[in-house]
């Protein structure tokens, strides 16, 4: 799976797409921009898994999104315009704008974190942060081993202490909650227990006779060169249209004409080319699978 | 290889007079496979920590340990850790990481080896062990052999002289026990690696031993060779050491008395041979009675065996049962029936992943299987409210922690005693502790008690309500000769008084001397169901070691024995790396300006790899916090809050990344941090958003320290999204849960004030609704930014009250009724185990 298309790159250039791309959605607030961020992220989910993983988180994150936008212009008594009334609150054209465009880069955001859940493996997580801060990648990813086996253990004790009356299906909501904790107290002493012999194997191994080196491996290679320099020279050219202004609506205090100017065309086309980033590879090896058949 | 030598090796346990070791002189020779055994409590782990440099435990120590005729304190750490491997008992407690190849290469990665070199080690070992298709997996799917397994591969890349193996069989299954024994045996003889092993379970590898080594009250009673080994311990006709002989051994000496002594038969295939010589009967008749069991059990099969003749009253029953753990998962328990009569001792027997403890859980009622139902005395057991139902079916766990909630075994069974509705449960208490030898340890908590220990304990409780039944899951796993002897009068006596016993085991032995009937479960129902004599004699798996010299059939666990070549050349040679090679030999084609262009950026990235990585985090921060400020200014609002939360967890990191931190350390916060994101679990069937994660993250910052307190938290919020989901919400949680676990620690550690129930209660109060206000700054940014008023920052904070009011509502309940408990648990292990707390903590103490 990691061997093609837009995951075969080196977790740091996953790293500048993701914080580029999430930095400039957040800078950016403007519909269009964001609308064609939308698109060009889309676009992406659909290349790299089909958009299997997006469908099914999309039905947890909509209403939120929804819901913010719909509460913004009740919340918000700013702007010239007013649009209509409900009752007596005068809902205005600004806070709909700003309420929309608001949702819309939550959205975006949202978008990003959850193709960063299938491109970004924990693996991957680990080898930048092994290098940056070595202590917490070590402990995340002994925590993330545990996991599993803790919530494993937790559901033996739940239901061998039903035998001493600990539940928490039954009873009082008071007992019942007593009885949660005590059973992630058991948990406790016996997962620190552990961690003891775990700490024991860690030093029989070596561990803290001097610096570690890394086995995880991810050779940077010309096409990580080349994409970190496009991103790079990409995310320049944005930051200077943002610090000029193009990009930006000034909602308040009066709406003025949302269409793009020339500078936002610059700032939508550089920002939906950088956010579409990852179709390039995807279709390259597509394209090489093809050839190859 | 290595030359091991002791000599003259006393130590005593600090604060104590008593020496653990007493004048210990020994002597393992390279490519030897030396044994060592003693009862528990005779210093075989002591000594063999004690050659693991890393883990000598603290006490005054006077002779001499000489690893290659090199005192083991003059090598330096690297070198001492790297030479001398050690696998310990249990299997899963040993692993550090999540999958199999990060577990292979920490150890190497300990060591600083380069990555060439890993990758060379790695490909070779994981061949000759057969993990190459399970590198990339999850440690957590693996079973409990191959994880023993993992730990002994990992540490043999360490590539140490020696080998030390501490009971690595014990928590084993039988035939996954035989496996790993059959890799130890091959590691020795194909490959050469020394080892020192200690063991309870010698039958497969007594007869690959150069040297057993017996050791008594800490001192060295035996010395030599196997075959003289036997025979000084059957000369002296000492019952306690009798236990360590091979079962087939011990068979063949009683059989053939001084023949056998001669030349002394170790394993199965010697001793058939040597009836075969003899020309005398099989031992399936004479056997099973005279040598099998003790001799004491030869009379009491008869009257046994009249009792089971006896239609049984059915007691237990079972009836058309079906079990299965989720719907699309096939059923675990497939239309059982079976019927279990007043009195007697069953033995279940099946293999791995058969249902074995599954049945026993439905028969106890902590299950409700989906179909059919479970009937005592003719009423269905769920239908009995859980008091009575505890009272009359016992049940004993494989793993005894999982019956204890209580600080002391005192209050067990105390509880034990009300909850199965004893009239005066102290009473109660004492009676049960006189009974099951637990006096003296009454005031000890559970978790501090030995293995044997801990099953009495577990077993006491399980029997407090005087049950009917009595259903106990793999009993005698990981005990030792003497502990599963004492177990087994204790089931007798009980089966004994009338209760009615249900064992699943896979220890064929104890099943065949104990047992008055003995099932076998098969596919989801019971295939075979049999007094204990006739089940045996139609059995070609289940069966001891001496039923196999009945029908002269090749023992198979031989064949996976030295030169049951099936697995034999996959080790690929020093050549056979992959990846290591590729990477050197590796330019050939498109070298022109690719490659070129290839070389200029390696060297571009060699030269940026010279700066320490952590230095790139300053003008990182420093540009994101200018991006932040700018954001701002200009209204947007997203940005300038992430910049704002992100930058607040830079010093924090910076400060925990300041020095290498110590092995205990790192895994009391990696379960620390792992426990508050399971711990969420149990709630979520009362009410969302009252969960115990703050008050274990405050819990941790009072009792480890600020700066623990706050990676424990932001950690906990980190890892849990790995599994919930990471978004932009992350770096908020780890600010929040981080800055809760941190004020804790710092208000603790000014004063004792801070760590009493209320001002405790009252601190969680408030990160109830700091913590919903921290995770509310995004958007109450935002509508500053267009708005430039606080009512509208106001209304978003509104908004999120009766969330931050149900979270403080959890922390207040939690820290006030539970808060002094955990602070108590947590402490013992940081006293047990002397776990620093960070300076700034100490320093405002003193």
């Amino acid at each position: 799976m990691d061997a093609f298309g837009f995951r075969s790159l080196h977790p740091a250039v996953l790293l500048v797409y993701y914080a580029g791309g999430m930095t400039f959605g957040m800078l950016f607030f403007h519909p269009a921009v964001l609308l064609a961020g939308l698109a060009a992220n889309a676009a992406v989910h659909a290349a790299v898994d089909g958009g299997r993983e997006l469908r099914k988180w999309l039905k947890f994150l909509l209403p939120g999104v929804l819901l913010l936008a719909a509460v913004n212009p009740l919340l918000v008594r700013q702007g010239a315009t007013v649009w209509f009334y409900i009752g007596s609150l005068s809902i205005t054209k600004e806070a709909v704008v700003y309420g929309v465009t608001l949702a819309a880069a939550v959205l975006h955001m949202m978008l990003f974190a959850v193709s960063y859940r299938v491109v970004f493996s924990g693996e991957k997580f680990l080898h930048l942060f092994a290098r940056w801060a070595p202590n917490a990648a070590l402990v995340t990813m002994m925590a993330i081993g545990l996991v599993p086996r803790m919530r494993r253990r937790l559901a033996e004790l739940a239901l061998v202490q039903q035998t001493r009356g600990v539940t928490v299906s039954s009873g009082p909501l008071r007992a019942r909650a007593a009885s949660g904790l005590k059973l992630v107290w058991s948990l406790a002493g016996w997962s620190l227990e552990d961690a003891l012999r775990t700490a024991d194997s860690m030093r029989a191994r070596g561990y803290g006779t001097g610096p570690r080196s890394s086995y995880r491996h991810f050779r940077p290679r010309l096409r990580d060169g080349l994409s970190g320099i496009l991103l790079a020279a990409a995310a320049a050219a944005m930051l200077w249209c943002w610090i000029k202004g193009y990009g930006l609506l000034r909602v308040y205090p009066r709406l003025p004409d949302p269409a793009p100017d020339a500078g936002d065309w610059i700032a939508l086309a550089l920002y939906a080319g950088f956010v579409a980033f990852p179709l390039l590879w995807e279709w390259r090896d597509r394209a090489a699978w093809r050839i190859l058949r | 290889m290595a030359h091991l030598e002791v000599k003259g090796l006393t130590f005593a346990y600090a604060g104590s007079a008593e020496p653990a070791l007493r004048n210990v002189s020994l002597e393992v020779r390279p490519g030897e496979l030396a044994v060592l055994c003693g009862a528990t409590g005779s210093g075989k782990t002591t000594l063999l920590r004690l050659i693991k440099r890393e883990l000598a435990p603290g006490g005054v120590m006077t002779g001499d340990i000489l690893l290659d005729g090199v005192p083991l304190h003059k090598l330096d750490p690297r070198q001492a850790a790297a030479a001398v491997g050690l696998v310990m008992q249990d299997p899963e407690s040993q692993l550090a990481t999540d999958t199999v190849e990060h577990e292979l290469a920490f150890g190497m990665e300990n060591l600083g080896l380069p990555r060439g070199e890993m990758r060379r080690r790695l490909a070779e070992l994981a061949g000759f062990f057969g993990l190459e298709p399970l590198l990339g997996k999850p440690l957590e799917e693996l079973s409990g052999g191959r994880k023993q397994a993992v730990n002994l591969a990992a540490v043999l890349l360490c590539q140490p002289r020696l080998l030390l193996l501490d009971e690595p069989l014990a928590q084993l299954d039988p035939l996954a026990a035989r496996e790993l024994a059959g890799l130890i045996r091959r590691l020795n003889e194909e490959r050469g690696v020394t080892v020192l092993l200690c063991e309870h379970r010698l039958d497969e590898l007594m007869p690959a031993a150069d040297r057993v080594i017996l050791l008594e009250a800490g001192a060295v009673a035996f010395n030599g060779p196997p075959a003289e080994f036997v025979r000084a311990v059957w000369r002296a006709g000492d019952p306690g050491r009798l236990m360590f002989l091979p079962a087939a051994t011990a068979w063949a000496l009683r059989r053939f008395g001084d023949m056998a002594l001669a030349d002394p038969p170790l394993d199965v295939k010697a001793v058939r041979r040597m009836y075969l010589a003899e020309g005398a009967a099989g031992p399936a008749d004479g056997g099973r009675r005279g040598a099998g069991g003790s001799p004491r059990r030869v009379a009491e099969r008869g009257a046994e065996e009249a009792r089971v003749r006896r239609p049984k009253e059915p007691l237990l029953t079972a009836q058309g049962v079906f079990f299965a753990y989720s719907r699309d998962e096939p059923a675990v328990i497939r239309g059982l029936d079976w019927t279990l009569g007043r009195g007697e001792f069953v033995a279940l027997l099946g293999a791995n992943g058969s249902g074995k403890s599954t049945l026993l859980q439905l028969l106890a009622g902590l299950r409700r299987p989906q179909r059919g139902d479970v009937r005592l005395a003719g009423v269905p057991v769920h239908r009995l409210p859980a008091g009575t139902r505890t009272a009359r079916i016992g049940y004993l766990a494989q793993n005894p922690l999982l019956h204890f909630v209580h600080e002391t075994v005192r209050d067990e069974l105390v509880h034990a005693a009300a909850f199965t509705g004893a009239a005066d449960p102290e009473e109660e208490a004492v009676r049960l502790a006189r009974r099951f030898d637990l006096e003296p340890l009454l005031e000890r908590h559970p978790h501090d008690l030995s293995g044997g220990e801990r099953q009495r304990a577990a077993l006491a409780i399980a029997v407090a309500g005087r049950p009917d039944v009595l259903l106990l899951d793999e009993p005698t796993k990981g005990l030792d000769p003497f502990a599963k002897a004492k177990l087994a009068d204790e089931l007798r006596r009980l089966n004994g008084e009338g209760m009615t016993l249900v064992v699943a085991t896979h220890d064929v032995e104890f099943a065949e001397a104990h047992a008055s009937r003995c099932a076998l479960l098969f596919q989801g129902e019971i295939a075979a169901d049999e007094p204990a004599e006739t089940f045996f004699r139609g059995n070609f798996f289940y069966v001891s070691p001496l039923h196999r010299l009945a029908d002269g059939r090749e023992d198979e666990s031989r064949r996976c024995g030295p030169g049951g070549g099936s697995e034999r050349g996959t080790a690929a040679g020093p050549d056979g790396g992959t990846d290591g090679a590729a990477a050197d030999g590796r330019p050939k084609a498109g070298a022109g300006v690719a490659g070129a262009a290839r070389a200029g950026l390696r060297n571009v990235l060699a030269h940026f790899r010279r700066v320490p990585a952590h230095l790139w985090m300053i003008p990182a921060a420093v540009a994101y916090a200018a991006l932040g400020v700018m954001a701002f200014r200009r209204g947007a609002s997203l940005l300038a809050g992430f910049a704002m939360v992100f930058l607040a967890l830079v010093p924090f990191y910076a400060r925990y990344e300041r020095k290498m931190r110590g092995a205990r350390e790192l895994a009391l916060v990696a379960v620390l941090a792992a426990l508050a994101s399971v711990g969420r679990v149990p709630f979520a069937l009362i009410l969302p958003n009252f969960t115990p994660v703050t008050f274990i993250v405050m819990v941790t910052g009072v009792v480890f320290g600020a700066e623990a307190g706050f990676i424990a938290g932001s950690m906990s919020a980190l890892v849990s999204n790995f599994f919930l989901g990471q978004g932009p919400w992350t770096p908020w949680q780890m600010f929040a849960w981080g800055m809760a676990g941190y004020t804790a620690g710092l208000l603790a550690h000014r004063g004792a004030f801070w760590r009493r129930r209320a001002p405790l209660a009252a601190l969680g109060l408030v990160w109830g609704f700091l913590y919903g206000w921290i995770l509310n700054a995004s958007i109450a940014i935002d509508q500053w930014a267009q708005t430039k008023s606080w009512a509208n920052v106001l209304a978003v904070y509104a908004a999120g009250l009766p969330f931050d009011a149900t979270h403080a509502a959890a922390n207040v309940f939690f820290l006030a009724l539970f808060g002094p408990a955990w602070i108590r648990l947590l402490e013992r292990y940081r006293n047990k185990y002397s776990v620093p707390v960070d300076d700034r903590a100490l320093a405002a103490r003193n």
